[in-house]
């Protein structure tokens, strides 16, 4: 692990029963960085957080934080931390203000210095006003951001948020990606977990993607979507069952992979503009008209799509 | 026909939560077995003596102690039971082993016969209702045994009066015989009282102290309320969860809802009912089919009052928490007042008053009516006719109070 | 200690009395239950007052014709002197159901007895089936005959409502007193002159006036309740010192019994935080905080006992200087308090790591909770019965509420601080089973 790592996982295996939930993850996370897990629902994300966060201890492999082992040495690497968990995990019957102060003083503040702090954080997360108000009347944002706010008390070297734009509405996930952009100019590492492509896309430095347990790629955005190079995404929707025409399509030069996912079909081309005019006379021969088509510049989906042959989001 | 439907989509979801099956048969069962057991509701089937027992040590040795045990074994109350040289009759009485004990010291029969008699000492609680029944007993045979102790020695001096003894022996004879015959005389005594019940039921007198009697009525009543839990429950969750709200988009009407939840209540308190009255029929031997017509009549209004209850419950109640605060303080609030637990007869005439403002009141006199006074169908419709009067109420202020947003 | 165990604990006391629900039924339901029979029970004193029996309703029958053995116009002028001088009043001796009217009408009967008297017998039979009356006395027409002429029977009818015991049984016995009080005189009549006619001595009318005579100036105990031959007194060593009696004897064995009872719920609704702050994220959100997985469950822990130390406390004095209950010397009652604190809190623990979600917790807050609790707590029922007491001693002390109130009985009782410290000794057994296997589960679960 090298001096500038804020986090170092090296083999992480962790299963349950018969379900292998992480399978030989190893990254490295650079000191001041925002770095991205993305992955669909399942793939392992909140599995890798937990052992980084020191809540599961993994089945095999070892993992840094801030230098700390956290097996060997938690209590160090978890006072480096601010872990934003994915489900609100706020105290509903005491207010904003009572909630801080007690989570401050589980980070270790006490008397002068965790007010002044939790002043601090009410500033940062706009809840000055409200800190007298029973958490349980707050709304999801608000809540939000109090789960947020509780994760900066310890002025945290290492962020950890898992998936805190899930089931918002789209003016507060705005307001919680510029907050971290905010933090990490500031200077905290931030490990962000999500199965949203744009968030991964917009905040990264680097991103890691996680599918069913793997790590199947690893790099900055750029080196991402160079796996699937220059090619462009094109979408499909056809007026008869696909089947029919795919083997054609395979068939014809610049046509990279063809995949059918929910009836339509995927296709990565070397050059849409070529490969169109192609795409529609093969169609027509097999007496199937195209009925929509969609094109899209490489992108992380696009990636994921490449290396698993599914969507994202699915 | 709506309001059928919703009552049977109330019930599955009631019957699916465990602890309506704990509430509704298994605690009630459970806690009429342990009253009544405790009570000695088994005792006319049982082989045991079921009188309470009287500890004695004889240290007098004498027939006068002896006398007494004949007389307390007499007793339909009370059972002497010997002491042996370890028992302590004081730790005994304390830890309730005895309900009383008495010592007669050395030297008590002789004495008797004297003018400075020697008090025996009777060691009771007294006051517990089984100490003064203890006390009672003893002081009633040791009157009867001092009675007779007057009559022999009245004899003695009546013989004095006209006649003379030859020497002490004979005079001793005399006093003896006198003693005897009048102690002969106690056993089937000239003036006696006698108790009989007033009833017409079919059940045999013996049977009349069943303590079933009054703790199957009690946990009925009680375990009713208490079952309530669930089935509020689940109206404050359909409100909460939507699903009300999404009721009002179709075609059933507001009236059609609170009438499943109603009728949903009302199923669910019968069943329990009738479980638990064919339990007390058959296994703890209360005739509640005496009187079919009666107690069906008691039945039902108990079923109904209980379901108007949980509609109000349902309806006041905001959460699953206030549900179970709101139900449980009426439970032990009605069924405490209303003699559940402790029969009204052993209160004041205020307190059985203000009982009777507690519908349990009316369901454990409509139930005792039955199975301890032989009542019919007419005596029945008065407590009927109030437990209908509580329902008629609770639907008013539920009805008026149930809110659909 | 370290601080964020405290910090911990306090947060989940200002958590739960913040709760309607954790306060109601941590101080509201048990005050409520006592409170109902401190009302029921005529609950306007303290230790001193007496438990009032309430007032029986007894109507009477006096079918009695008298006596023409005893009727004032029957005696000797002498007789009938002497029977004044005997404080018997010649005109009413003839008749003994007067006589016994009397007696129940008296002043010292009359806070027991409310006493009407009615001529019509079918009336008076309809009144008792109709629940107006709770006992129907019906004295026979040849009662004073009965008493007066060798030979004669009679037998007084107790005709009551067959649901009632206390006011029946009352009755009884006060009437069976005075009869018997008759009866014995009548004996003893019948034995004297049985005997002197069997010894030849000739029998007439101032011959039996002299026996009777004698009889009624001889010192008649019979029938009272002043007998020198008994002298009655509670039992010392075991029971001695019972601080309640009355009222407060009644009150004590049930306020105990609910704050046993209340104190087992708050045990296990406390340690259920445990689940609910799982399911809710927040107890793994401690975990990620810098503290070891012992300091917070640590803190859990005592937060459990710290609110049912204030439960405790409260319901204590509560019912110390409302009820009047008087609990037992001071250093016993600390013992039993902290017992079962300890015993309450360690239970909750141990049952709640048996479950999976706090869903669950509804079973064993209704079921498991409510039967151990009733069956711990049954010697409050029992009080009355000593053959029920006697399998109740054995029965309570399967569950862990049985000991904690045995504890509660013996320190009300002022019993031998040895014995206390038995079943102290066997609460602390319980405790230590309860948090080594509680602690164990919930550790592996969270490890």
């Amino acid at each position: 692990m090298s001096d500038e790592s804020a986090i170092s996982a090296r083999g992480l295996y962790k299963s349950f029963g018969d379900i292998q939930a992480v399978a030989d993850v190893s990254f490295e996370v650079r000191a001041g960085e925002i770095f991205s897990l993305l992955g669909p629902n399942g793939a392992g994300k909140t599995t890798t957080i937990s052992i980084l966060s020191c809540l599961l201890k993994p089945d095999r492999g070892e993992a840094w934080v801030m230098g700390h082992s956290v097996l060997a040495e938690s209590q160090k690497a978890k006072a480096q931390m601010g872990v934003v968990p994915q489900e609100i995990a706020l105290y509903e019957d005491l207010s904003a203000r009572e909630n801080l102060v007690f989570w401050g003083k589980m980070y270790g503040l006490r008397g002068a210095a965790l007010n002044s702090r939790v002043n601090e954080v009410l500033e940062v997360i706009g809840l000055t006003e409200r800190d007298s108000g029973r958490v349980g009347k707050f709304s999801g944002g608000m809540k939000r951001r109090l789960n947020i706010g509780i994760a900066l008390l310890n002025r945290p070297r290492l962020l950890i948020m898992d998936e805190p734009t899930v089931g918002i509405d789209p003016q507060s996930r705005r307001n919680i990606l510029d907050s971290v952009k905010a933090l990490n100019r500031a200077g905290a590492t931030v490990l962000y977990t999500t199965h949203y492509m744009e968030e991964a896309q917009e905040l990264s430095d680097h991103i890691a993607i996680l599918d069913h347990g793997k790590l199947i790629a690893y790099g900055s955005h750029e080196e991402l979507v160079r796996i699937v190079g220059e090619l462009d995404r094109m979408v499909l929707t056809l007026s008869a069952e696909p089947d029919r025409v795919v083997s054609a399509w395979r068939d014809i030069s610049g046509v990279r992979q063809v995949d059918i996912e929910n009836g339509a079909v995927h296709l990565l081309v070397e050059d849409s503009n070529q490969a169109l005019p192609a795409l529609i006379e093969a169609a027509g021969r097999a007496g199937v008209r195209v009925t929509s088509i969609q094109i899209q510049e490489p992108n992380l989906e696009a990636v994921f799509l490449h290396l698993t042959g599914r969507a994202l989001r699915d | 026909m709506r309001a059928i439907d919703l009552a049977y989509n109330d019930l599955l979801q009631i019957l699916r939560d465990k602890q309506t099956a704990l509430f509704l048969v298994i605690m009630p069962v459970a806690f009429t077995l342990l009253f009544g057991f405790l009570f000695g509701g088994f005792s006319a089937r049982t082989e045991e003596d079921p009188r309470l027992p009287i500890g004695y040590l004889d240290q007098d040795g004498g027939a006068m102690a002896d006398q007494l045990i004949r007389f307390l074994e007499a007793s339909t109350a009370v059972r002497p039971v010997n002491l042996g040289e370890g028992d302590d009759p004081d730790e005994m009485v304390a830890q309730e082993d005895l309900a009383g004990a008495v010592i007669f010291p050395a030297g008590f029969s002789a004495a008797l016969k004297g003018e400075q008699p020697i008090s025996a000492t009777v060691i009771v609680e007294e006051g517990t209702p089984a100490g003064m029944t203890a006390l009672g007993e003893i002081r009633a045979g040791l009157n009867r045994l001092q009675s007779a102790v007057r009559a022999a020695q009245q004899a003695v001096l009546a013989y004095e009066n006209e006649l003379a003894f030859q020497d002490d022996s004979s005079r001793r004879r005399y006093y003896d015989e006198a003693f005897n015959k009048a102690v002969s005389a106690w056993v089937d005594p000239p003036l006696a009282v006698e108790t009989r019940m007033a009833r017409a039921s079919t059940q045999p007198a013996q049977e009349l102290d069943n303590a079933f009697a009054h703790s199957s009525p009690g946990m009925m009543a009680q375990f009713a309320i208490a079952g309530l839990i669930g089935a509020a429950g689940v109206i404050v969750q359909e409100r909460k969860q939507g699903a009300l709200s999404r009721l009002l988009t179709t075609s059933i009407s507001r009236g059609e809802i609170i009438l499943g939840h109603f009728l949903a209540m009302a199923a669910m308190v019968f069943t329990q009912f009738a479980l638990l009255i064919v339990f007390g029929q058959l296994f703890l031997r209360l005739d509640y089919f005496s009187q079919p017509w009666a107690t069906l009549a008691i039945t039902v209004a108990a079923v109904l009052f209980a379901a108007s209850l949980g509609l109000l419950l349902g309806t006041l109640a905001k959460t699953e928490d206030q549900v179970v605060i709101f139900t449980l303080v009426p439970m032990f609030v009605l069924s405490g007042l209303g003699g559940a637990w402790v029969p009204l007869e052993f209160t004041s005439r205020t307190v059985q008053t203000i009982g009777h403002f507690s519908p349990v009141a009316w369901i454990m006199d409509g139930y005792k009516n039955i199975l301890l006074r032989g009542a019919g169908l007419t005596e029945s419709l008065l407590p009927a006719g109030i437990l209908l009067g509580f329902t008629a109420l609770f639907v008013v202020l539920s009805v008026w109070r149930f809110k659909f947003e | 200690m370290n601080m964020q165990v405290l910090d911990i604990a306090l947060k989940d006391l200002r958590q739960s009395f913040r709760s309607f629900f954790a306060l109601a039924f941590m101080f509201g339901v048990p005050i409520l239950v006592t409170g109902m029979f401190y009302f029921m029970f005529g609950g306007g004193g303290g230790e001193d007052e007496g438990f009032n029996l309430p007032r029986t309703f007894l109507s009477v029958v006096n079918l009695d014709q008298g006596s023409q053995d005893l009727s004032g116009s029957g005696l000797s002028p002498e007789f009938a002197n002497r029977l004044t001088q005997a404080g018997i009043d010649p005109a009413s001796a003839g008749s003994m159901g007067e006589v016994l009217l009397d007696f129940l009408r008296s002043d010292s009967l009359a806070e027991i007895l409310e006493v009407s008297i009615v001529p019509d017998e079918a009336s008076a039979r309809k009144a008792v089936e109709s629940g107006e009356v709770d006992v129907l006395l019906v004295i026979p027409e040849n009662f004073s005959q009965a008493v007066t002429t060798p030979g004669v029977r009679a037998s007084l009818e107790l005709y009551q409502d067959p649901a009632l015991t206390l006011g029946p049984g009352i009755v009884k016995s006060i009437v069976s007193q005075f009869i018997d009080g008759l009866a014995g005189t009548k004996i003893g009549i019948e034995v004297v002159l049985g005997q002197l006619t069997q010894a030849g001595v000739p029998i007439d009318g101032s011959l039996v006036e002299e026996v009777l005579l004698g009889f009624l100036a001889a010192p008649d105990q019979s029938g009272s309740e002043d007998s020198q031959l008994l002298v009655a007194r509670g039992p010392v060593g075991g029971g001695q010192a019972r601080g309640n009696s009355g009222l407060a004897g009644i009150l004590g064995p049930i306020m105990g019994g609910m704050m046993v009872l209340y104190a087992f719920f708050t045990g296990a609704a406390s340690a259920q935080t445990i689940l609910t702050e799982a399911e809710k994220g927040t107890l793994p959100r401690l975990f990620t905080t810098p503290n070891p997985q012992a300091t917070i469950l640590t803190g859990k822990y005592l937060s459990v006992f710290l609110i049912l130390s204030v439960q405790v406390t409260v319901l204590l004095l509560f019912a110390r200087y409302v009820f009047g209950i008087y609990w037992g010397q001071p250093l016993p009652v600390l013992l039993v308090a902290l017992g079962l604190i300890l015993l309450a809190s360690t239970c909750g623990l141990f049952l709640i790591s048996f479950l999976k979600n706090s869903r669950q917790a509804g079973v064993v807050f209704g079921g498991v909770l409510t039967f151990s609790g009733m069956i711990g707590i049954m010697s409050v029922f029992t009080a009355s019965s000593p053959a029920a007491s006697g399998v109740t001693d054995v029965v309570s002390l399967f569950v862990p509420q049985g000991w904690s109130m045995r504890t509660v009985e013996l320190a009300m009782g002022s019993a031998p601080i040895q014995e206390l410290l038995i079943f102290l000794g066997g609460v602390l057994v319980w405790s230590w089973v309860f948090f080594g296997v509680g602690i164990l589960r919930l550790r592996r679960r969270f490890e």
